[in-house]
């Protein structure tokens, strides 16, 4: 190490500190003894203070403000969007009528009919029956019910993808 | 988990679930990254308020996609290093106008390694220095700024700017290098005249 001079790279890492202990004994002995290594060392030493000065950040005292208020801007462009789009709604009232249509002709007593031809016991078949004659309009009005919000929320999502939804 | 990135953690959940205000907490925890990383790469400093505000409007559009594989602080360098270099390419902006007689593109600030042509007459060494740093290409500028500005490591800068490590490595040691040799070239020639 004395012998001969020290590379960059060896006097970078050692301002790094990313050399071991005896590497960094090693090399301060032979600075010690070595002008022009030290002159070296002096050199990388200004460059290494430079670099880790600050720089002097000259935004706009009101810029995360400004970052702020373009956000709500962007979102507000695209709330009015997804209220008006009349296709969209289209869509969504055509959906909803198809789903309203054939839940009105599906006859629920027959399916629990058919339900019945399964091996169940007589007695349950019974109140199987009963149950569908009672609640029939009932439960049209729930499957109804829940294919329309089904619907609603399938275009909701539609519409985020549509329009490439704000939140990406 | 170290209390921080719990914070950020929640921060990141509420303005996901709508709380955009929060937002904010974000821009003033990173702007000074993204001016650094901006301002080394255009030297327009109206433009530059442009981007960083740009940079900004892109992390919080696609910060639903952030999956904690990293520091946020990396994740949003990233963006700001992949919109300013798209904003190079795009605008096919001339680079360091102020220090050369020609005009410099991306491509040439990236393979072409420059001697200095001006000598700076101010004598000290701080501005010399600092003027050194801006001929620079443009990668080794951000990999310094990155590593002795944000005390980022290899690996952090190498997922910054998707690089190999040992490339990030190389860069660092060249970058620094190359001042050290402006500098002693800039003295001999102000000793001759």
């Amino acid at each position: 190490m004395t012998g001969s001079h020290l590379s960059d790279d060896k006097i970078q890492s050692y301002l790094d500190n990313r050399i071991s202990k005896t590497e960094k004994s090693l090399i301060e002995k032979h600075l010690r003894s070595c002008t022009e290594c030290m002159k070296k060392l002096e050199n990388y030493e200004m460059i290494f203070g430079e670099l880790d000065k600050e720089l002097k950040v000259d935004l706009n005292e009101h810029f995360t403000d400004s970052v702020m208020s373009r956000i709500r801007d962007e979102q507000l462009e695209f709330e009015s969007k997804k209220e008006v789009d009349p296709l969209i709604f289209l869509f969504a009232l055509v959906g909803v009528s198809f789903a309203a249509a054939l839940v009105y002709y599906i006859d629920f007593s027959n399916i629990y009919g058919i339900l019945s031809q399964l091996n169940f016991s007589e007695t349950f078949q019974q109140k199987l029956n009963d149950f569908a004659q009672s609640y029939s309009s009932v439960s049209k009005f729930f499957v109804l019910g829940g294919i329309g919000a089904g619907v609603l929320y399938a275009m909701d999502k539609v519409i985020g993808k549509f329009f490439n939804g704000f939140r990406g | 988990m170290v209390k921080g990135e719990i914070h950020i953690k929640q921060l990141i959940h509420d303005i996901n679930e709508g709380r955009v205000d929060l937002f904010r907490d974000i821009v003033e925890m990173n702007k000074r990254l993204v001016f650094h990383v901006v301002s080394r790469m255009e030297s327009n400093e109206t433009v530059r308020e442009d981007l960083c505000q740009d940079i900004f409007l892109k992390v919080y559009k696609n910060l639903n996609t952030f999956k904690f594989e990293s520091k946020l602080s990396s994740w949003i360098a990233k963006i700001a290093y992949n919109t300013c270099i798209s904003h190079i390419e795009k605008k096919k902006i001339p680079l360091f106008e102020d220090n050369s007689p020609e005009e410099f593109t991306l491509d040439d600030v990236k393979l072409e390694e420059r001697e200095p042509s001006q000598i700076v007459e101010d004598n000290n060494v701080s501005e010399l220095l600092r003027t050194e740093i801006e001929r620079l290409p443009v990668q080794f500028k951000v990999i310094l700024t990155l590593y002795h500005i944000e005390c980022m490591g290899y690996e952090e800068i190498s997922g910054v700017l998707e690089l190999p490590v040992g490339t990030v490595s190389s860069y660092v040691y060249r970058a620094r290098k190359m001042l050290k040799e402006r500098l002693l070239n800039s003295y001999e020639k102000e000793d001759v005249t």
